[in-house]
């Protein structure tokens, strides 16, 4: 009897002696960030004024670890880039491939990408860029990485590219990773025609294609862009028809009824889009329905 | 043996325990509605429920010390700050801890009570929550993720802290904090002008 009870005690403290050892160090010494490894890569090894070329951080995560998406969803952050670039050169935004969904913990839903992943982002030469001069890419990548805990991670890139008149110098194994990625960006396509139906607690997406014969997906997944017009955990109902397709999105509990304008990527395993690929932008403005009041509601509410 | 087998049953059965918990029916709450009431205990064994804060200005804060967004608003102070300043004002400010067992942030009480201390945290108490049955009551997501509920417990506010995603303590200077807001806004009889914000930080470790 002695000895079980024991034993029940040592085995009760297994599970609290963690937390006691976890606590020995100080809650706000941060692990360094060891989970990510950034670099900087570009399609071309010279550039021209005048023309826009393209860069991708390239970040790769090490095992069981995620970094974000543009919005993150119910929680995290997304990746960020500061540039400190010469004059002359201009950054534009991060084009984000299609991400994965995080479900862990439940019920919480998160966007980002495991293993390896580039974010592309076009670079803008002035035309009056003087020729034979070194510029360098300079800047400061920011991330938060996650697995059971989250970790800020920050990390310098750097890289040297030559301006010259000539047309810009192509780094083919580069431009075949960055048209790797290229699959998995949004594209709009003017062949399918989207719907917005609101209604009290949903609003659903009616997509139509103009194409005769119309590869409808066998399921898409709405991605959002912002968190307060649709849930991110919300179930979206999808239904197949002729030459279309339905689905159903759960606005979010709280969401912002100033904001009327749906936007976000619908996404499929399948190549449903006219050139092939696989994830539609979706940006539409909505009439929000007011909500549907009861019988008695109706009578007796005066507001 | 039989003593090993009676800990990998008795490691099973909360296990299972964990598994059922985490499944458990996810019900949010919305801005205008009745904050629903529940019973939690802190972390020097007392009873707290919603309820008997009647009539006083509550604030709910979902804490885990783990996570660098809660470090951001305590390594500075800032959160410290703002449960002095409205607690002396009356407002009951309770964190919960919605960890589970062997997640990251879940503190056995004496732990948790050392980790308050060290970092100077003000609240009225914190509270153990290591079920999640609160945090998914109220749908709570992040750490950190704000409630503020009026003297007649209504949720009045629920959200971010500011207008600043980030780990950064640089940004809290030029964010806007949203519960501040709010707490001054509906203790002075005005509206509060953003009833809801997307909350930003670290999931709740359910």
């Amino acid at each position: 009897m002695v000895r079980k009870t024991l034993i029940l005690t040592l085995c009760f403290l297994s599970i609290y002696l963690p937390q006691n050892l976890r606590a020995a160090e100080s809650p706000y010494s941060l692990p360094a960030s060891e989970h990510v490894e950034v670099t900087l890569i570009s399609e071309v090894i010279s550039i021209q004024p005048g023309t826009t070329f393209w860069v991708a951080i390239q970040m790769q995560m090490a095992e069981g670890w995620h970094t974000y998406w543009r919005h993150p969803g119910d929680s995290g952050l997304p990746t960020q880039v500061e540039w400190q670039l010469p004059d002359g050169l201009t950054a534009g935004q991060i084009e984000w491939p299609i991400p994965e969904k995080f479900t862990v913990p439940e019920p919480l839903i998160t966007f980002g990408y495991e293993g390896e992943i580039d974010l592309l982002i076009p670079i803008k030469p002035d035309a009056s860029l003087p020729t034979g001069q070194t510029v360098t890419l300079e800047g400061d990548v920011i991330w938060l990485e996650c697995r059971e805990i989250c970790i800020p991670g920050q990390s310098h890139i750097m890289l040297d590219l030559p301006v010259k008149s000539d047309d810009p110098e192509l780094d083919l194994h580069a431009v075949q990773q960055l048209n790797e990625t290229r699959k998995r960006l949004p594209v709009m396509d003017p062949n399918w025609r989207i719907e917005p139906v609101a209604a009290n607690e949903m609003i659903t997406l009616q997509l139509n294609s103009n194409a005769s014969a119309a590869q409808v997906p066998s399921s898409v997944e709405f991605f959002p862009y912002q968190a307060s017009v649709v849930e991110n955990t919300g179930v979206q109902l999808f239904r197949k028809r002729e030459g279309g397709f339905d689905i159903d999105l759960k606005f979010a509990q709280n969401r912002d009824k100033s904001k009327t304008t749906l936007e976000g990527v619908l996404a499929s395993a399948d190549p449903w889009l006219t050139g092939g690929e696989r994830a539609l932008y979706v940006k539409v403005p909505f009439e929000p329905n007011a909500k549907k009041k009861s019988f008695f509601a109706f009578m007796f509410n005066r507001d | 043996m039989k003593g090993f087998l009676n800990c990998a049953v008795l490691t099973m059965i909360t296990g299972m325990f964990i598994l059922a918990v985490s499944s458990a029916v996810h019900a949010d709450v919305t801005v205008g509605d009745e904050a629903p009431d529940f019973v939690l205990t802190d972390t020097y064994g007392v009873s707290h429920s919603l309820s008997q804060y009647e009539g006083k200005f509550v604030v709910l804060e979902w804490l885990n010390h783990d996570c660098p967004f809660i470090q951001k608003h305590y390594r500075s102070g800032n959160m410290q700050h703002l449960q002095n300043e409205y607690t002396a004002k009356g407002v009951i400010w309770l964190s919960i801890n919605s960890s589970a067992p062997g997640k990251g942030g879940n503190y056995p009480p004496d732990v948790a009570n050392q980790l308050s201390e060290k970092v100077g945290a003000a609240p009225t108490a914190v509270l153990l929550d290591p079920e999640g049955t609160v945090g998914h009551l109220y749908g709570a997501k992040t750490t950190p993720h704000m409630f503020v509920i009026n003297s007649k417990q209504q949720l009045i506010y629920q959200g971010a802290l500011d207008d600043k995603p980030s780990t950064h303590p640089a940004d809290i200077e030029s964010a806007h904090n949203y519960v501040r807001a709010a707490l001054d806004q509906a203790m002075t009889g005005k509206k509060v002008a953003v009833k809801s914000t997307p909350a930003y930080g670290c999931s709740v470790k359910y």
